[in-house]
């Protein structure tokens, strides 16, 4: 029964942060001596407070962006049931359907005054050159808005999934009782449907720490200098491939497991998201 | 009479969406399904356009 799960968790969870863990202490040129000082020689980079304030400043966008909006289109979406729901529902998954580098081009030609669509909006706000967009200290709304777009439209359908288990009789209850769309919204199911946002906040969190497609592809193939070691993950892909210290990446990686790893745990054993329940555990409820 | 009232006001009770409110719902709605499928449909036929089409030509057009 558990052997799926087990083999999962030891294939791509435990193996590679055993392997992670074995590298650290191995010799680099950063770090001739090799040993657990990696921790500290990452940590002192002087990339990293670059990229721990470029990811920090990306997430204060990006996760709130992203959890009031999920959250408030999954709500929008429930309170009336149409035909068009459906079709709403699919353009808004359409987005999240092409893969990140088809994203970074998409969104830099929006944001590209001479080619893009909303051309008109861009002028009105007096942007007709593409040097006012990609700047540096743009990036990080930039990157915020690629990231949302990319993942929201999944979000989207998950929670209106969620939504859609909350039984019909607490919601008719509910109704009689004489409460509003808004307080249906609010008072009844958001805190259902809290379990999912908290196990959906701590995804948000752990993707957006780990944020590396849309900077590197924006580094690399569009404006080649522009977010340069950006990210965490860029700084860790850079200290293994470019200056070859494997352990030095390694540790890095660790570093950015912890949180994420408080996050799931606080999913785990603070919310009843895994809880397992038998029937005899349902009839004593 | 006092049956009328009741009912009336059960009704009341009962009317869970505005008007007002749910033009706002199903306009935010379709703006975001507009926001999110654009970018879509320009990634859609830009390729049916040449360079100097893709820089030139209207962004929707093909």
């Amino acid at each position: 029964m558990l052997a799926p799960y087990a083999f999962l968790l030891l294939a791509f969870g435990l193996l590679p942060l055993f392997m992670a863990v074995a590298e650290v202490p191995g010799p680099s040129l950063i770090n001739p001596d090799g040993g657990w000082d990696a921790f500290r020689i990452v940590v002192q980079d002087f990339r990293f407070p670059i990229a721990l304030k470029n990811v920090g400043g990306f997430m204060l966008y990006f996760i709130p962006m992203m959890m009031i909006t999920v959250i408030v289109m999954a709500l929008m979406l429930d309170v009336k049931t149409t035909k068009w729901g459906r079709y709403l529902r699919l353009a808004y998954i359409v987005p999240a359907s092409v893969s990140g580098a088809v994203a970074v081009l998409v969104w830099w030609a929006i944001f590209e005054p001479t080619i893009s669509p909303i051309k008109p909006v861009l002028n009105f706000f007096g942007i007709d050159s593409a040097r006012q967009i990609w700047q540096t200290e743009n990036l990080t709304y930039l990157i915020a808005i690629m990231a949302f777009f990319a993942l929201a439209g999944n979000w989207i359908l998950i929670q209106y999934g969620s939504l859609q288990n909350i039984s019909s009789e607490i919601i008719e209850a509910a109704r009689v009782d004489g409460c509003s769309a808004f307080q249906l919204a609010v008072k009844i199911k958001l805190p259902l449907i809290q379990k999912y946002v908290v196990y959906m906040a701590v995804l948000v969190f752990a993707g957006g720490l780990q944020i590396f497609v849309e900077p590197q592809l924006l580094n690399t193939g569009v404006y080649v200098g522009i977010a340069s070691s950006w990210s965490f993950d860029q700084l860790s892909y850079e200290l293994a491939f470019k200056a070859g210290d494997f352990g030095g990446a390694s540790a890095l990686s660790i570093i950015l497991l912890i949180p994420s790893l408080i996050g799931a745990l606080i999913v785990i054993f603070k919310t009843d998201m895994f809880d397992v329940k038998t029937n005899a555990d349902k009839e004593s409820d | 009479m006092k049956t009328i009232f009741n009912t009336s006001k059960k009704k009341k009770l009962l009317a869970q969406e505005s008007r007002v409110g749910m033009f706002f719902v199903n306009s935010w709605l379709i703006f975001f399904a507009l926001v999110s499928l654009i970018p879509m449909a320009w990634l859609l036929l830009a390729p049916s356009k040449t360079d100097e089409g893709v820089v030139n030509n209207a962004p929707l057009s093909f």
